[in-house]
Formats: structure tokens, sequence, C-alpha cells
């Protein structure tokens, strides 16, 4: 198994404790356990779930298990698989905090983090949409 | 890996990154409230239908047509592979309309439910092309070398 589906299958395990983590929180508060204003909580960990666990997961095994491209680059253009998964996390991490900030009543001007989080994670999308695309084909042949 | 698994796989990958733009565009809304006059709001179910189904379902269904064991007595070897096909193109037809009812008549049901009416179908299509093939994977006797 290839060091990056071994680092991002192992950060994809870590997103999805976080995301369940994070949804018990959100439940506490909905039954009135805990105080606070913590309902920006659910979205993030829907997407700590779906996009840090499912989708990392299903893009590192694509990574590893998909036919190579050719025997001197087999995975492809890896710096650009590397950051790809590094921008679709750290999208997600800045989204958590400024979505949360937000939610607290951190200044309009936090918005901008947001922004900045889609901006991160359509980026890391992108970038593993274009690698894994070249994958797809017949092992051994033509696309 | 089969020409309609490729295609699946790469239909999903199309969905992957429409679904996540859209998602972007709805995220920067949140930060933002008056990027691109808030419309991005009612976009929220062609996303959500996009990745959930465009994408995860989609590329489940590929890998299957791909992976699920043969069945070899077969002319196709792979059973009744004319649902494989209708069912990719309903499941996209479906997700599209879906999708695209909401981005361009977001006010109008119809599309909409012609579009999860599709995706349906394209469902069950499917469920009946790989139900024979979820079976041990078939292997040939060895002729027993001392009769």
């Amino acid at each position: 198994m290839p060091l990056l589906a071994r680092v991002f299958v192992r950060i994809a395990l870590i997103n999805l404790l976080i995301g369940f983590g994070l949804w018990i929180i959100y439940q506490a508060h909905q039954a009135s356990l805990i105080g606070g204003t913590w309902y920006a909580l659910h979205p993030i960990a829907i997407h700590y779930i779906t996009v840090g666990w499912l989708t990392q997961l299903i893009f590192a095994v694509i990574y590893w298990m998909f036919p190579i491209v050719n025997r001197e680059t087999p995975y492809g253009v890896v710096w650009v698989s590397w950051l790809g998964f590094l921008s679709l996390n750290f999208g997600l991490f800045v989204r958590a905090i400024f979505e949360v900030g937000l939610s607290q009543g951190w200044s309009g001007e936090a918005g901008l983090g947001l922004v900045g989080a889609a901006v991160l994670q359509w980026s890391g999308i992108t970038a593993l949409v274009l690698t894994s695309w070249n994958r797809v084909r017949h092992r051994g042949g033509s696309a | 890996m089969p020409p309609l698994s490729r295609n699946m796989i790469r239909l999903a990958f199309l969905n992957c990154w429409l679904g996540m733009t859209i998602a972007s565009f709805i995220l920067a809304t949140k930060g933002q409230p008056d990027f691109w006059s808030g419309r991005a709001w009612q976009w929220l179910p062609a996303h959500i239908n996009l990745l959930l189904v465009g994408w995860m379902l989609q590329l489940s269904l590929g890998v299957a047509y791909w992976i699920l064991p043969r069945l070899p007595w077969t002319l196709t070897k792979r059973g009744r592979v004319e649902f494989a096909v209708f069912a990719a193109f309903t499941l996209n037809g479906g997700v599209w309309s879906f999708s695209g009812g909401y981005l361009v008549f977001p006010h109008s049901p119809w599309l909409p439910l012609i579009g999860v009416t599709l995706q349906f179908l394209g469902v069950c299509a499917f469920i009946i092309h790989a139900l024979p093939r979820v079976r041990p994977t078939f292997v040939p006797k060895k002729e027993s070398s001392r009769s």
C-alpha cells in the first residue's frame, strides 16, 4: 500500500471519529445536556463523515487500487495527489473552526474564513478528480 | 475494467466535481450572505443529490459491475448487461434532472419528481442485473489425474 494511501486512510479514520464525536456533542446539546450554542456542529459532523471519511477513503483506495498509469510513474503526478488530499483536509478543518466561530458570535469578517474553506475544498477535490481520471482505464491497455 | 464501469466511474467523478462546486458556492454564501445574492441556498438539494447518488452510489455501482462474480455460461459473461446500461442512463438522467430542476427552476417541483423517479428506476434495473451475480465465484472443476 503506497505511503500516500496509508497516510490518508489513517486520516480518514480520524475524520470518522471526529465526525461522530462532534455529532454526539450536537445531540447532547439538542437533549439540553450541555449548554451553549452548538447548532453549527451538525453540518460540520455530516461533512467530516461524508467528505473527510467517505470521499477521502474512496480517493485513497482509488489511488492504491486502480490500474497504474505506466511503469515509470504508476500513480501519475504524485505531488498533485498530495496537494489534493492536504487541501481537502485543511479546508474541512478551516470550515469547522470558522463555522463554530461564527455561531459563537465572531465578527462578520470571519465569514471570509468560510470562503477560504470553500476554495480549499474545491481545489482539493478538483486535484483528486484530475489525478484519478487517468487511472480509470483497462489494466495494461488504453483508457 | 469494462467500458461500462469506466464510463460510470468517470461520470461519478464528474458528478463529484459538480456537487463540490455547488457546495463551494453554498459555503461561501454561509460566510458572505450577500455572495451571489444568497441564491446558492436553493441549490442545497442539488448538492446533496449529486454527491450521494451521482457520486457515491454511482461509483459503487460502477465498481460492482466490474468486480461482482461473472456468469461464464452467459453470452456477455456478466449476465443481463442491458439492465446495467439502462441503469447508467436513467441514474445519470435522473440526477441531472433533479439537480437541473433546483438550479434552473427552483420553484417548480416537476423536474425533481421526474429526476428522483428516474433514479429509482435506475436502481431497480441495476438490482435486476446484479442479483444473479451475488453468488460464490464460479471455479471450474479440475479433471482428476487418476481417472
